[in-house]
């Protein structure tokens, strides 16, 4: 076992992994920064909870528009 | 009874329609033909027409006489050329040389006296004329009364006359009647005519506002419908209006779902990268340490092998003694006896005990060695134990 190969791989994968991270570390703190979410370990459950409540929103919104555009159907009849 | 008369394009007249009905007066303006009416029935009644009586500019004159106790109509027409002709009923008399048929006599009742071919009439008048014979002299009286027929037709005559005044009296009586009532009508129907002009008055007031009434009605339902019409289409930009802010709040909502979705994987994939991160990191710290014993197994092994060496030397320089001190024993054999001997075989073995103890050492430190470059190669950690990743 060759355990200088692994050691160099493993350490050029871990500096890749790091500029990954930082690059996505900004795309996330821009993101987070538009929803108002703090970058902590609650993020997940934030985005998770931030998404239910916007579909139930769209939800809403599509049978308002279906209400609507019904009512609409009516008047142009 | 009554009697209807017309009378078509007699002198002044071209159509006139007259109705007598027991005492009857005829009133107008001069030059209306109250007088011509009275000389076409004089006319037409005793066949005396004259140049004139046609009037001027056409080519017929017409007189109709009903009564209204007979179904026969008397009609009478004459043009500038031909004489009159009769028609009473179904007959017609022609070329009747200014006489007038019994018939038509009979039919009009008109008594007349024929003298020296001449007609006198009995009971009918024309304007302007006097009675019967009172404008004659006595000698033209005596001439036509001593006429063979005059006598005769004055009795015929003066039957029918008595005949027609004892229908006159009655009728005057009526006709008394009549002025009465027609005066007392007549008072009624001024004041319904009042009345009517009245109502008809109301009535085009009526009518006016009922007019505008209707066109109100017009309006107001054309306006109605623009105003339905201008509801229906604000109530639909309305709803178009909503529908385009739905649409967008929609479209906002989806790019901000979206957008969030791409958060959520940002998030996912960086705590995918930071449990890899994690692995990286204690896959290096391994390596690190897997080193750091490789370098102290190395240490150990030169050390044990300089150890080993060194143990080698000492042993060839035992051996190298041994050898010596058994050329010595050789040599003191002879000189020594058995105790000398026996004495230096207890100094080699002694030797040869600690010779002994320095190969199991070495014997140990090499297996030592052995295993752990063994646990290197099967990526178990020498020190600790576990799998190397």
């Amino acid at each position: 076992m060759d355990v200088e190969k692994i050691y160099k791989e493993t350490k050029a994968e871990l500096d890749r992994l790091n500029t990954e991270q930082a690059v996505r570390l900004e795309k996330i703190k821009t993101l987070a920064s538009e929803f108002g979410f703090a970058v902590d370990t609650n993020l997940s459950k934030n985005v998770a909870d931030k998404k239910a409540e916007l579909e139930k929103e769209k939800a809403r919104l599509e049978s308002e528009l279906e209400a609507v555009v019904s009512e609409l159907e009516k008047t142009q009849a | 009874m009554s009697v209807n008369i017309k009378v078509k394009n007699f002198q002044s007249i071209s159509d006139a329609d007259i109705t007598v009905d027991g005492f009857t007066i005829l009133v107008g303006e001069s030059s209306q033909g109250k007088s011509a009416c009275l000389r076409a029935v004089n006319a037409a009644c005793y066949n005396k027409f004259k140049q004139g009586f046609l009037k001027y500019g056409t080519d017929t004159l017409r007189i109709d006489i009903r009564h209204s106790d007979d179904e026969r109509v008397l009609t009478v027409t004459k043009t500038k050329k031909d004489s009159p002709e009769y028609k009473l009923g179904d007959t017609v008399y022609q070329k009747l040389n200014r006489t007038v048929p019994p018939e038509v006599e009979d039919f009009n009742g008109f008594g007349s006296i024929d003298s020296y071919e001449q007609k006198y009439p009995l009971n009918f008048f024309t304007q302007f004329s006097k009675p019967l014979l009172l404008e004659f002299s006595q000698k033209r009286i005596l001439e036509i009364l001593s006429s063979s027929k005059a006598f005769d037709d004055m009795n015929d005559a003066n039957s029918k006359l008595n005949k027609k005044k004892e229908q006159n009296s009655g009728a005057f009586k009526q006709v008394s009647a009549m002025i009465t009532d027609n005066k007392q009508q007549l008072s009624d129907y001024t004041e319904r005519e009042s009345q009517i002009h009245d109502g008809i008055g109301n009535m085009n007031s009526l009518a006016e506002s009922l007019r505008t009434c209707e066109n109100s009605l017009v309006m107001a339902e054309n306006l109605n419908a623009e105003l339905l019409s201008r509801l229906n289409a604000e109530q639909r930009s309305e709803s178009l209006k909503k529908i385009l802010a739905l649409c967008s709040d929609i479209t906002d909502l989806n790019d901000r779902v979206e957008r969030l979705e791409t958060l959520g994987g940002h998030v996912a994939d960086s705590e995918k990268a930071e449990k890899a991160t994690e692995t990286a990191q204690e896959r290096l710290s391994l390596c690190e340490r897997h080193i750091t014993l490789s370098d102290e197994r190395n240490a150990l092994r030169d050390d044990l092998l300089r150890e080993l060496e060194k143990h080698i030397s000492e042993s060839r320089d035992a051996h190298a003694r041994i050898k010596e001190l058994t050329a010595v024993l050789t040599t003191a054999e002879h000189a020594v006896e058995v105790r000398k001997s026996l004495g230096a075989a207890n100094a080699s073995l002694n030797t040869l005990s600690r010779l002994s103890e320095l190969m199991d050492t070495y014997r140990s430190v090499h297996k030592t060695v052995h295993d752990k470059q063994a646990m290197v190669d099967n990526h178990i950690c020498p020190v600790c134990g576990n799998k190397i990743m």
